[in-house]
């Protein structure tokens, strides 16, 4: 009897074949390569878990690194953000608010290593030991500009009535993918960059002051590079762990969240060293708010990810399209997004569609993750803005009203599996039909 | 009254009969039942474990004659269990254990500043905040120093959050250093510090709020859930609220002045209720006109004073509101003291209490005459400063039920003591910080009373404080320049030390680890089942 391959099996090969068009590095590179690279550089255990966990959280989506293009950008426009966004992962000598044509970013150039010099002066004067942490976050800024390198695109929702403004608008350049995927962040689409970056990180590391004096005894670049094409190429998240492991890594549940593809045996675990995510308040501690439009997508949002995708238990919180069914492509896409497994969906979404074929994998209900509450499945956030914001697990902000002037919003949250996008859920207040989603957009952040 | 204060000398006395007589420090009659919280002495320690070396005179005191033999320390149910001396220690002091199960210490030392600069004192080798790994207790080890800028001198505002895992000071140099606050990450790995923020507050760069008077350092402290810090700016005459959300730009968001408040003497040190709603601070008076405050009331009836604490509405800042403002909801005057120094909300058998430490006596700070002393004793009040502790039933109007006042601060062994401190100033006999072991369960309080050393007191019945162990440490030869009585000119040849700083409890391995100033670190094992109590549960959090 022929067996039939596995849901997962078909799913990664399609990943696989795709002609992804996906944003900067990941923790594959900004957590696992760096530490690799530290150690290789001499620094003891906890030195280099120290710079390489800092570098990640600047990605981690903790609630310190959440700035969104769309929220920064878009719904917000907060220039102090997009300047803090800029500086971080589009290093460039023309300074956001400006066109993106005007701040290209040099792979390896002096505002790419601004930070790292700041940081190395920074810890001369026996600061060493504890700059570790900020030697790592400038890294992360260096390590972005191979994978943006070139001129930013601008993202556009304007068919969502979502304006942004382009002076502060940032995403990978359209030759290293589009807008809204993660292509510029995927090493194996990249090799040569990515040895031209983890040659410049390493040569940053040689430079660090002695901490407390002792010298580091580091390998040769030669040496080092020679390991390099293995991690590069690997495109599933268990062939890098397979990488980091033959490495002398063990613990690789950071690739977790990641946007490659599960690959075999992966067992998806959460990442220990996450700073812990602290407990949003309540979404109605959002300022100026309307309670019904908070109650509608704090239910909405609940249902999403309290019950199994495949139920679809939130059908009736949708839209109704003109055949009285809610559109097809958005309940793909609100289970795409759901699934543990997003290097996989982030596949699936750059091939073309077929219709009334969805996915397989939507059917299968070990993909997805159903969580005990709204809080479990975000990493919670905060409003751009000079004013405080409290901590929230979504936010919400008012769009255009519709053309038939009925009023429209959008909640932005970020999920746990999808910790490098910011996801946009629209709704229209129907009449006499309260709040519906009728759309749903996503950013990729870095 | 004066019966009752009787009765408690005699306590004292016959306590001290049995030391002597190398019976340990003995048990007390202790007080009557319906002993009035004004003359309320708490009851020494029942028994000390063999190999102690109790007390010799009044409890808490060190004779004159001690200090001129030298002081060779005393101990009861708490004994040394490691010291690290190092070049001294200050006034603040936090303990962490990490995700890796590692546990450190970190403390504030002094240093030459333009206030404090003791030509006799060594150089510094090694300034600012020591990492001292003690994960094992009887071998800590300086790991490093943290000497960004307010890690320089902390002053009081040394804290460690244990929800997130932060480190943070801000600039206390000499007292009043600037605007700066600094923030470590020590979640990961507590022997590592890494700094995440060092820059000014309040000054219009962070980003928040700028108000009348930018912050000086001095005293300080977190917000439970570790996501505001709140600046006790003493020299700036405010408190401040600091947004943590993003704790590599932390920004100002909110302020309230001494003024607002409603006493015109000093901010000094606070803390926070555990969901953030709520602050308690302090307003540090009745010093004299010296200090910028008003005299102390002694038994002056018409006179209320300017020392106390407050109780503080923060739900708006917890909140992050716009433009979140703090507003006093209570105001308790404090006469039996003065310079309040710091609070502690806790509960036991979940029932709200407050504890409001002083720094000063009632006569005000130490001088070298001792007259503030001598003015306190002919009131019949505190000479010493000690903690009082609140009922919090109705937070609108806090009920003291005990003071922890120790044989020394009775006014009928003042003869006894003046002769000890004499010469001496700002500080010898009494409390600085205290610590409970759970602030959500609370059954022990531990505190740092300068000369009389670590006193630690059963508080199940917090109107009936008991003294379960004490340690107070001998006096150093040399002490180094990151002591604070070294700094103040205070140290002298054979004298106790100046324990002034936090203290914590560790539950899982019977510990008080803390700082002196000439000693340095002490970690302390609680002896024969002093603590925990049956009732006692670990902590969620410390380091507040």
């Amino acid at each position: 009897m022929q067996r039939r391959p596995r849901l997962a099996t078909l799913a990664l090969l399609a990943a696989l074949a795709a002609p992804l068009a996906c944003a900067g590095f990941e923790a594959d590179v900004h957590f696992g390569l760096t530490l690799w690279l530290a150690r290789q550089a001499g620094f003891a255990p906890g030195e280099a878990e120290a710079i390489a966990l800092a570098n990640q959280r600047l990605d981690a989506g903790s609630v310190e690194y959440m700035a969104s293009p769309l929220q920064f950008a878009c719904l917000a426009r907060f220039v102090p953000d997009a300047l803090d966004a800029q500086a971080r992962h589009y290093p460039s000598e023309d300074k956001v608010p400006a066109d993106a044509q005007g701040r290209p970013v040099v792979p390896g150039g002096a505002p790419a290593l601004s930070l790292v010099g700041a940081a190395l002066r920074r810890a001369e004067g026996g600061k060493a030991a504890f700059m570790l942490g900020e030697f790592g976050r400038s890294l992360h800024s260096l390590q972005d500009s191979w994978a943006h390198r070139g001129v930013p695109s601008v993202p556009d929702w304007s068919r969502h009535g979502i304006e942004c403004e382009p002076r502060l608008a940032m995403a990978a350049p359209l030759d290293r993918g589009t807008p809204s995927s993660h292509a510029a962040n995927l090493t194996w689409r990249w090799p040569v960059d990515v040895e031209e970056m983890a040659q410049a990180t390493y040569l940053q590391m040689l430079r660090y002051p002695k901490i407390h004096g002792s010298p580091r005894p580091a390998a040769p670049w030669a040496q080092v590079r020679q390991a390099l094409p293995g991690f590069s190429g690997a495109r599933t998240k268990s062939a890098k762990s397979d990488w980091f492991a033959a490495n002398g890594i063990a613990d690789t549940a950071f690739l977790d969240g990641t946007s490659l593809p599960d690959g075999p045996a992966w067992k998806a675990a959460r990442w220990r060293g996450r700073r812990d995510i602290p407990t949003p308040q309540p979404p109605t501690a959002q300022a100026g708010v309307e309670a019904d439009l908070v109650g509608f997508y704090t239910g909405f949002l609940t249902d999403w990810v309290t019950t199994s995708p495949v139920e679809q238990r939130w059908l009736p919180a949708l839209a109704a399209g003109p055949k009285r069914k809610p559109d097809a492509a958005l309940v793909e896409q609100l289970m795409g997004w759901r699934l543990r497994d997003h290097g996989t969906y982030l596949a699936l979404e750059g091939q073309p569609p077929q219709a009334g074929r969805p996915s397989p994998l939507h059917r299968d209900r070990a993909a997805f993750e159903v969580f005990r509450s709204l809080n479990d499945a975000v990493l919670p956030t905060i409003r751009a803005g000079h004013k405080p914001s409290p901590i929230l697990p979504f936010l919400v902000f008012p769009l255009p009203d519709a053309d038939d002037g009925s009023p429209r919003a959008i909640a932005l949250l970020k999920l746990i599996d999808a910790p490098y996008d910011t996801l946009g859920v629209i709704a229209g207040k129907e009449k006499g039909a309260g709040w519906k989603i009728t759309g749903l957009v996503s950013s990729a952040d870095y | 009254m004066r019966s009752y204060k009787a009765l408690a000398l005699a306590a004292s006395l016959s306590a001290l009969t049995l030391a002597g007589c190398g019976g340990g420090s003995g048990s007390t009659a202790a007080n009557p039942p319906d002993v009035p919280v004004a003359d309320y002495v708490v009851p020494r320690v029942h028994s000390c474990s063999q190999g102690d070396k109790p007390e010799t005179a009044l409890q808490g005191q060190v004779p004159a004659a001690l200090r001129q033999a030298g002081f060779g320390g005393f101990n009861c149910n708490l004994k040394l269990v490691s010291q690290l001396q190092g070049e001294g220690a200050s006034w603040s002091a936090a303990t962490y254990t990490d995700k890796k199960g590692q546990t450190c210490f970190y403390h504030a030392t002094m240093g030459a500043n333009a206030l404090f600069n003791n030509p006799e004192a060594p150089p510094r080798v090694n300034p600012g905040v020591p990492v001292i790994n003690i994960t094992n207790p009887a071998q800590p080890v300086r790991v490093s120093s943290l000497t960004s800028t307010a890690m320089i001198d902390p002053w009081e505002s040394l804290r460690v959050n244990a929800a997130r895992g932060l480190l943070a000071a801000d600039n206390g140099l000499g007292g009043g250093g600037g605007p700066e606050i600094d923030l470590y990450d020590i979640s990961s790995d507590c022997t590592q510090p890494q700094l995440l923020a060092s820059v000014p507050i309040g000054t219009g760069t962070d980003g928040g709020i700028v108000p009348k008077t930018a912050p000086v350092g001095h005293e300080g402290g977190f917000s439970p859930d570790g996501f505001t810090y709140y600046i006790g700016g003493a020299l700036s005459l405010s408190y401040y609220a600091v947004d943590l959300t993003i704790p590599t730009q932390p920004k100002l968001i909110s302020s309230i002045s001494m003024a607002d408040l409603g006493m015109g003497s000093f901010p000094h040190g606070l803390s926070v209720s555990r969901d953030g709603t709520r602050a308690y601070f302090v307003s540090s008076g009745n010093m004299g006109a010296a200090y910028g405050s008003v005299p102390p009331p002694l038994d002056n009836p018409k006179a209320s004073g300017d020392n106390g604490f407050f109780v503080v509405d923060t739900s708006e800042v917890q909140r992050r509101l716009p433009n979140a403002q703090m507003r006093r909801i209570a105001t308790v005057q404090v006469r039996n003291g003065s310079v309040a120094q710091h609070t502690i909300p806790f509960s036991v058998a979940g029932k709200p209490y407050l504890l409001e430490v002083d720094e000063g006596g009632s006569g005000g700070l130490q001088d070298p005459s001792a007259a503030g002393v001598k003015a306190a004793c002919n009131a019949g009040m505190a000479p010493f400063p000690m903690g009082h502790i609140y009922d919090m039933a109705s937070e609108a109007a806090p009920r003291l039920v005990s003071e922890l006042r120790l044989e020394t601060h009775a006014a009928e062994n003042c003869d006894k003591v003046i002769p000890d401190i004499l010469g001496l100033t700002t500080f010898t006999y009494g409390s600085h910080y205290c610590s409970v072991d759970n602030r959500e369960n609370a059954t022990a309080l531990a505190c740092s009373y300068f000369n009389s050393g670590v006193r630690v007191f059963d508080i199940r019945d917090p109107s009936k404080p008991k003294e379960i162990a004490y340690y107070n440490p001998a006096s150093v030869q040399t002490p180094g320049a990151g002591s604070g009585h070294l700094m103040f000119g205070q140290h002298r040849a054979g004298s106790p030390d100046w324990c002034a700083a936090r203290l914590d409890f560790d539950f899982d391995r019977r510990l008080l680890t803390t700082a002196c100033q000439d000693n340095g670190l002490l970690v302390l094992a609680f002896e024969n089942g002093t603590w925990p109590f049956p009732e006692s549960t670990k902590a969620t959090e410390i380091g507040n």
